[in-house]
């Protein structure tokens, strides 16, 4: 890069300049205008962001108009699914009108990714993945969720309104 | 021998042999439902059309017999409609029932349909026929709304078994399979036609909804129920074995097994197995280490031959146990020890063979491998317990691999004079409980090994399962209390011992795992 | 500790318990072991929007020896976990561990042979935060639960659990 006509200006600082005092005020005072100004921070357990539906949180198995789970233990999450979170037992199911139904259904929420491969995998639209995304816990046990747990979900869940329910919840508290 | 080109790729093929078969030996791929090769022809599928040249319309390539300088071709846009259109016929009325059905990942109709059909149905808003599912007796479910009446149940009664049982029932679109009234399913071959249906009509009560095929791991195996030695694929999930398939040897079985074999694996299941060595201290049985039981043994046979000399010692073989076990007993007890008193368990015999009409036997001999225990141990003596009796033999050491092993009262008496007992087995039998030390075994499951069937042909069987606890493999404990005898046994795996057996015994000269591959010598 | 038992739990322990256990909830320093993408949502909770000030812990101090909750953000493979080893060793009582990811808990997606399956296969964790990556909210979650299990500690007689 050619350079040309370079001016040379030296700038002979003055005692403000050297004391450092208003470039201190002047950044102060940005920070003082924060204090004033209404804050960004999410604050949370008081206030809590409210996903989007298609939010992809902790997993719930849906139930059907009877009231039983829709799964019929065809193991095509458990096939989709890239952690090999998901194991179940199928079996004959105690109703007429159904052949098949998993004894027992568990997903290792530690091991699941949230992903959303089994959702997109299953035929019959049994297992879906809820806005739910605060679910930490003690033990690695308690994180191994079962049918009924999952089951749970979907009762806490099906109406849309979870997390407003949990910030009522918290207000009483 | 007529030389044809089937897809621009010529073969000679024998006399007589069909084009469906002349284009498998090229790998070319022909979709069919009702042939079957160890059944007769029926051509009602149309499924394996192919268009030959100079023929006006599409020919069967199961009927047709190969002929000189015939050109056929399999991929041309006719024999993909006709394939399109036979499969639409058959999806018409087929249920939806892929994710609760079982045959899901082996079925055949999802399979062609996948690689020849078309995907979106034209009839997706029509009710299917719905009729309902039967119970056709034994371990075998009937699903009528998937049969596709490809008959080859039917014919499988006809040739292989030899006794019409089943038939197709009314004609048209009203047609289905039915057992023929007075006759009942009871055959001991049953089994089979779960594998032979291409689609989830025929379901085995056994294995009914409980894994999803693709999730199963698979051993080839050979099934210890009788002498024939059929060969058998153990299916197994999470160390656990879900269900046995046939598999194909056309020496020995053919395509089939029985409801014995198929089944036998149950048999095994409830048995209390022996976690870790046993000793006795007074009349309990205290689990101890390998160590510590194979030292015990060792030190006691090497007393008892100081004191008594080899000839009190006595090994006891068995007609359950494989080969490799047969030959280390006798090495390390004739050669090691010293002693020739070996004899053989050799188990009961069960009725009469049963022979069906494709030369299928099912025999009555209920133990693997009496072929293979007599060529190792030659004639297979029988006064065991006179001798214990009269007192000629104070040690025993015996090997167990019969889940049905029973004593007699009388014979745990003679048992009792015995200065040591030491036991081999898989699982609490009445000898294991009388023993002095007890070394857990395995089964035929949970072990590689060979067999030799009654027909001559030795044949592999592989590993299935993990061993529970402290147990080993028959052939290995053996090896580890051979080193202790003679440290210059370096046998690590069974197919060492094979070689070793392979160089000792004349008869199986020239034997190697190597050489006997999936279907034996 | 001997002192604890001696004294017995009587109004004086338990007030000094109280505010011993509110005083050390309230000022948790974490230490961010950050390996992998979960890093990132820690990250994003120190940030201005989901501050984890708020609860005090805004002092992420990188040296064990300064800090009491080591949170384990990421992937932990076999070499690393000596050295993962050595500063949970390092830090000074009372300590507590999050493990904060699927991949930390329980090797995740990744069940490989390089990739502990599970840090608490080495090292004791009090909390687990399940996702891929968890959500700043959910670290936060996982925060108050610690605090809330600080709470019930008996500061004067402390057994690590």
């Amino acid at each position: 890069m050619n350079v040309k006509n370079v001016k040379r200006v030296t700038i002979k600082p003055n005692i403000w300049d050297l004391l450092y005092i208003p470039a201190i005020i002047g950044g102060l005072s940005i920070t003082f205008k924060h204090l004033f100004k209404k804050h960004i921070t999410l604050e949370y357990p008081d206030e809590k962001w409210f996903p989007p539906p298609g939010y992809r949180g902790a997993i719930r198995l849906n139930r059907d108009e009877l009231g039983r789970e829709k799964c019929v233990a065809c193991e095509m999450c458990a096939t989709a699914c890239p952690a090999n979170a998901i194991s179940m037992q199928g079996g004959a199911a105690p109703w007429d009108d159904r052949e098949k139904y998993p004894i027992w259904y568990k997903i290792d929420m530690l091991r699941c990714i949230l992903c959303g491969m089994c959702e997109e995998a299953c035929p019959e639209e049994a297992i879906e993945l809820t806005v739910i995304y605060d679910f930490a816990d003690y033990t690695r046990e308690s994180l191994i969720w079962d049918k009924e747990r999952l089951l749970k979900n979907y009762d806490l869940t099906k109406d849309g309104n979870y997390y407003k329910r949990q910030l009522e919840e918290n207000k009483k508290r | 021998m007529p030389t044809l080109k089937i897809d621009d790729q010529e073969i000679t093929v024998e006399p007589g042999t069909s084009v469906l078969k002349a284009a498998a030996k090229l790998g070319i791929e022909i979709p069919h439902y009702c042939y079957h090769p160890a059944l007769s022809i029926a051509g009602s599928c149309r499924m394996c059309l192919v268009e030959i040249e100079g023929h006006r319309k599409l020919e069967i390539s199961c009927a047709t017999t190969a002929a000189d300088g015939m050109a056929v071709h399999t991929d041309t846009p006719a024999v993909k409609k006709a394939r399109k259109d036979i499969l639409e016929f058959l999806l018409i009325n087929h249920p939806l029932d892929c994710p609760v059905c079982d045959k899901a990942g082996e079925c055949d109709l999802q399979d062609y349909d996948y690689k020849y059909g078309s995907s979106h149905s034209r009839f997706p808003k029509e009710d299917k026929r719905v009729r309902p599912t039967k119970a056709f007796g034994g371990n075998i479910r009937y699903v009528t709304n998937r049969c596709i009446l490809c008959t080859r149940c039917v014919r499988f009664y006809k040739d292989v078994v030899g006794e019409e049982v089943l038939f197709v029932e009314n004609r048209g679109y009203r047609s289905e399979i039915s057992v023929f009234p007075g006759k009942e399913l009871g055959d001991k071959l049953d089994g089979s036609i779960t594998e032979i249906c291409p689609v989830g009509a025929l379901l085995d009560e056994d294995f009914i909804y409980q894994a999803r095929v693709w999730h199963l791991d698979h051993a080839k195996s050979v099934c210890p129920g009788c002498s024939a030695g059929c060969n058998i694929d153990i299916q197994t999930q999470h160390n656990k074995i879900y269900r046995i398939r046939s598999r194909e040897n056309q020496a020995v079985n053919q395509h089939w097994i029985c409801d014995d074999g198929r089944y036998i694996f149950h048999k095994f299941e409830d048995l209390e197995r022996i976690e870790s060595p046993l000793k006795r201290a007074g009349e309990k049985l205290n689990p101890t280490n390998w160590e510590e039981a194979l030292s015990i043994i060792h030190d006691r046979v090497v007393l008892i031959k100081k004191s008594d000399g080899a000839k009190v010692i006595g090994a006891v073989g068995s007609v359950f146990a494989s080969n490799e076990e047969n030959y280390l007993l006798k090495k390390l007890f004739k050669e090691e020890i010293g002693t020739d008193r070996l004899y053989v368990y050799t188990g009961l015999f069960d009725g009469e063979d049963v022979t069906y009409k494709n030369g299928f036997t099912i025999r009555a001999e209920k133990a693997p491998n009496r072929r293979g225990a007599e060529i190792i141990f030659g004639k297979i003596k029988s006064d065991l317990w006179k001798t214990i009796d009269k007192g000629e033999i104070k040690a025993l050491y015996y090997i167990n691999a019969d889940k049905d092993f029973k004593l007699t009262d009388a014979q745990k008496n003679i048992l009792k004079k015995l200065e040591f007992l030491a036991v081999q087995d898989f699982f609490l039998s009445d000898i294991a409980k009388l023993a002095n030390v007890v070394l857990p075994g395995s089964y035929f499951a949970e072990k590689t090994g060979t067999f030799t069937n009654v027909q001559g042909c030795t044949q592999r069987f592989t590993k299935a399962l993990k061993l529970p606890g402290l147990a080993k493999e028959d052939w290995a404990i053996l090896v580890d209390l051979g080193r202790r005898f003679n440290s210059e046994w370096k046998m690590l795996s069974a197919s060492d011992v094979m070689n070793d057996l392979a160089e000792n015994e004349a008869a199986f000269r020239g034997i190697s795992y190597f050489k006997l591959g999936d279907q034996g010598i | 500790m001997a002192v604890g038992s001696k004294l017995g739990d009587n109004i004086f322990t338990t007030t000094i318990d109280k505010f011993v256990n509110w005083s050390r909830k309230n000022s948790l320093w974490p230490m961010p072991f950050g390996t992998a993408c979960c890093a990132i949502e820690l990250m994003a909770t120190l940030g201005p929007k989901y501050d984890m000030a708020r609860f005090g812990a805004e002092a992420i101090r990188f040296s064990p020896r300064q800090s009491d909750l080591m949170i384990v953000a990421g992937r932990i493979n076999i070499k690393m976990m000596p050295v993962l080893q050595r500063i949970y060793l390092q830090m000074s009582d009372p300590k507590w561990v999050v493990s904060m990811g699927a991949c930390a808990s329980s090797g995740g997606l990744f069940d490989t042979y390089s990739t502990i399956q599970g840090i608490d296969r080495f090292i004791p964790v009090d909390v687990y935060v399940p996702g891929c990556p968890p959500r700043p909210e959910t670290l936060l979650d996982a925060v108050l639960k610690i605090q809330k299990k600080i709470e019930k500690e008996h500061s004067l007689s402390r057994k690590r659990a």
